[in-house]
């Protein structure tokens, strides 16, 4: 695109002005989606995850063609483990670590053998979604005091070990010739990424987010013990989980600073993402005891030092939205996935940009009339004084038809003006 | 016996063990015992999705499992009740069984046979076990959008094999609304696991 930087400085301030709660131009499209862009360039899952051209090649021309205020297409999550694990050691390097895999691709999952991920064209078939389970926690429930007395070490002696099948036998010749290709992968990272950035910003591509702030009990969740057996330890061993995500909030807290100073210094965007997943499962009580303390000091911390958190509240969230009133005002973006819009409009006042509103679905069996009603509706509850970005559920919308996704954008492009 | 149904309903998990071994030495009957642990998951499931959270589901699940292991070797031979029989399975592409599992624990406790085909199941899976099986109900789960289309194909295997007017269809998942009901041809859809063991009660005339 020929005024490719003037397009993504009128990105900035639109996305800026609606997370400000101020009239932007025009209400602003932000979306991650991993899956959409390769299914509509003609790439197989396969090759978008694993093949680094084609992904930068499917991200290009999505965002020429479509020209979202911000769009992300993250991959996936599975080396966040071992840089975790390396925090105390160097921080850079663990910060590259982490993030290989999320925009890496599926190297680091090759090199690792993960027990997280399942991907397409391994695992999977070669137009499947990537999917998290673990089959079994790689953190017993005795272990609580170790993660809380002595993390780090715990992490490299123990987790570390049993989240990634080839460094299971410590100064074997698998797990040293695996942590010598991950460092090669690693090595060749920062060059990739100012690549994919470079070529995507030629298309004025501004990310949804380029930064991420895991919060502790959803990191637990995910990687250690899986959402089900933590559930069960919120009711046994309740000081244990609380004790052990103090000690993490600080760390993951600096991830987001980092993360976020990096995003701004490449592509200009403040935001960084904040994943909660276990909203959904927590009562308001087990919410506030729990999850929300933590999530509150990393947000504050970003808000401090000048980003925007991007909170992903990923489920349901209706029961929580009292709680989330105490978020500072004006300073956060709540994107949610299944919770009504209007709905949270009513509860959380006018002071908070919302995002979110094109259910997945729609956009998968709806029609381009159905899309267009449906956004002009949204457009006309929400959009008045601002605070609105038109978003779909966390990459839910991988199947969707190119033709309504087409209709929901230029229904934003015309009718979204202020 | 209420004490047992109120712990199970108040999620006190070492009381309600407890209980269930000193009323097994009592001498109590293995069935009331097991029903007052039904009665418990029955209380909790009456609750709407507003007052009660899948940590809550999963906690009473397991408290409910623990109690039937106790339970089971004194069962052996007893006849329970049964409200019939239940397929379900987590469709073909997708291997999160969180979901399915929550409402494979509250089926079970309302007295439903389960026949847990598991995740990732083809369609044809489907179709065989209503074959093999002849249950009333059929549930489908799916965390992810990408769950969508195969329970359209699952449905669509069931009426190409003429089995649709013998079986209803429920699909459960975080993503599932009217919209994909209406595109996989479902009966039902629930993004909330107890309240699909609600309408298959309602189904079955177990309501």
């Amino acid at each position: 695109m020929d005024n490719a930087e003037e397009l993504i400085k009128a990105k900035i301030e639109r996305m800026e002005n609606a997370a400000a709660v101020k009239e932007p131009d025009r209400v602003p499209i932000g979306i991650a989606t991993s899956y959409f862009p390769a299914k509509y360039a003609g790439v197989s899952y396969e090759d978008m995850w694993h093949d680094n051209n084609k992904y930068i090649e499917v991200g290009a021309k999505f965002c020429k063609d479509f020209n979202w205020d911000a769009v992300s297409f993250h991959r996936s999550f599975e080396s966040v483990a071992i840089g975790l694990a390396l925090a105390s050691f160097d921080a850079d390097l663990a910060i590259l670590v982490a993030v290989n895999s999320v925009l890496g691709g599926g190297a680091s999952h090759d090199i690792l053998g993960d027990v997280y991920s399942s991907n397409p064209g391994r695992e999977l078939g070669v137009n499947n979604e990537s999917q998290w389970v673990i089959d079994k926690p790689v953190m017993n429930d005795d272990e609580w005091d170790q993660l809380i007395e002595r993390p780090f070490d715990f992490m490299m002696e123990s987790i570390i070990t049993r989240a990634y099948k080839n460094l299971a036998n410590k100064g074997s010749t698998t797990a040293v010739g695996s942590l010598i290709k991950l460092g090669m992968e690693v090595g060749k990272f920062p060059g990739f990424l100012m690549e994919m950035a470079g070529k995507l910003k030629e298309e004025a591509w501004l990310p949804y987010y380029y930064a991420l702030a895991p919060n502790p009990l959803d990191l637990i969740g995910a990687f250690y013990r899986d959402f089900d057996k933590l559930s069960l330890d919120l009711y046994r061993m309740p000081e244990k989980v609380k004790k052990a995500c103090e000690g993490l909030a600080p760390v993951l807290a600096a991830v987001g600073k980092m993360t976020g100073k990096i995003s701004l210094d490449v592509t200009g965007s403040r935001r960084v993402f904040c994943p909660i997943w276990y909203n959904t499962y927590l009562s308001p009580e087990k919410f506030k005891e729990f999850h929300f303390p933590h999530i509150k000091l990393i947000v504050n911390e970003l808000i401090e030092a000048g980003f925007t958190p991007l909170m992903s509240f990923q489920g349901r969230s209706d029961h929580l939205l009292e709680v989330l009133k105490e978020l500072p005002a004006g300073k956060v973006i709540m994107w949610f996935d299944k919770t009504d819009l209007v709905k949270a409009r009513e509860v959380l006042g006018d002071k908070y940009c919302l995002a979110g509103g094109i259910p997945s679905s729609l956009l998968i069996g709806g029609t381009p009339e159905s899309v267009k009603k449906h956004t002009e509706k949204l457009l006309d509850d929400l959009k008045s004084g601002g605070g609105l970005i038109v978003s779909s559920e966390f990459n839910g919308m991988g199947p969707a038809k190119v033709e309504n996704v087409k209709a929901m954008t230029e229904t934003v492009m015309n009718y979204g003006k202020y | 016996m209420n004490e047992i149904s109120d712990a199970i309903t108040n999620l006190e998990e070492e009381k309600v063990l407890k209980l269930v071994k000193e009323k097994l030495d009592a001498g109590e009957d293995p069935i009331k015992i097991l029903e007052a642990c039904r009665m418990g998951m029955t209380e909790i499931g009456k609750e709407s999705g507003d007052t009660i959270f899948l940590t809550d589901l999963i906690m009473a699940g397991e408290i409910f499992n623990e109690a039937m292991e106790i339970l089971m070797p004194k069962l052996v031979g007893s006849a329970t009740k049964s409200l019939g029989k239940v397929v379900i399975g987590t469709v073909e592409g997708d291997i999160h069984n969180i979901g399915k599992d929550i409402a494979i624990n509250f089926l079970r406790a309302e007295g439903f046979e389960i026949v847990d085909l598991g995740v990732d199941v083809p369609a044809q899976k489907f179709v065989d076990a209503i074959k093999e099986h002849n249950p009333p109900v059929i549930g489908m789960s799916g965390l992810l959008t990408l769950s969508i289309e195969p329970m359209k194909k699952s449905v669509e295997a069931i009426v190409a094999a003429n089995l649709r007017d013998k079986v209803k269809v429920i699909i459960g998942g975080e993503r599932t609304d009217e919209e994909v009901c209406k595109l996989v041809g479902a009966d039902a859809w629930v993004n909330d696991a107890i309240e699909g063991v609600k309408i298959i009660k309602n189904w079955v005339g177990g309501a």
